[in-house]
């Protein structure tokens, strides 16, 4: 499942709804706005979506990552949309399954084609005043 | 017949625009849509050269016919995540 919000992830709603006795591991990815050196006086990212086509991407990738990985039982997407603050989280990734060996390979590969095929953009805010649209590196 | 053109991210920023309609013939292929973009936003060249171009979400060849009430969305270089 994926959702796209302009409201704050509330990561242990999202663990909660998640938990099941057939599940044995839970892997979470959380991915935080950064301010670190690098990144240059950044105060927020804005996050834009093609949110009718992120959605219809997204079902193709979970359906191509459940067959990569049979074992995995539940997909959770959730993208924050809009302004996000330094250390808020912008991304929300679970993946549960009966044991914990698939799922590390599952997200790694799960968010690197999220990364790669949904179409959201990211615009960084700077502490001067200006703005800039960011590209992903892998 | 009528098509809408959707601009996100930098490509909305460097138009000014959400989007916007065009009134096209019938067998007008997504290459014609391409071209009269770039003349009547010239200073978005250099994002529309790093774009893609989708049809009702689907990607598209510009050789793809377009139909009435077609979506074409042009989409840069994606940064989610």
């Amino acid at each position: 499942m994926t959702h796209l919000t302009k409201d704050p992830i509330e990561i242990q709603y999202w663990i909660d709804q998640y938990k099941h006795p057939e599940v044995g591991a839970m892997e979470l990815f959380i991915g935080f706005t950064r301010n670190s050196p690098e990144d240059d006086g950044i105060v927020s990212l804005v996050y834009e979506a093609y949110e009718e086509m992120v959605l219809a991407e997204a079902v193709t990738l979970e359906s191509f990552i459940k067959q990569r990985y049979p074992l995995i039982r539940d997909l959770l997407i959730i993208h924050r949309i809009g302004e996000v603050p330094v250390s808020e989280p912008s991304l929300l990734v679970v993946l549960t399954g009966s044991h914990r060996q698939t799922l590390f390979q599952a997200m790694e590969e799960y968010i690197d084609l999220l990364k790669k095929k949904l179409p959201i953009w990211k615009k960084g805010i700077y502490r001067d005043g200006h703005e800039q649209w960011l590209m992903n590196h892998f | 017949m009528q098509v809408k053109v959707l601009f996100f991210g930098p490509a909305k920023d460097v138009t000014g625009l959400s989007h916007c309609d065009y009134t096209i013939e019938s067998h007008t292929p997504l290459q014609d849509i391409i071209v009269r973009l770039y003349a009547d936003f010239p200073k978005a060249k250099e994002v529309f050269d790093l774009c893609s171009f989708v049809i009702n979400k689907d990607f598209a060849t510009p050789e793809t016919v377009l139909k009435d009430q077609d979506q074409i969305a042009v989409l840069p270089p994606v940064s989610g995540g």
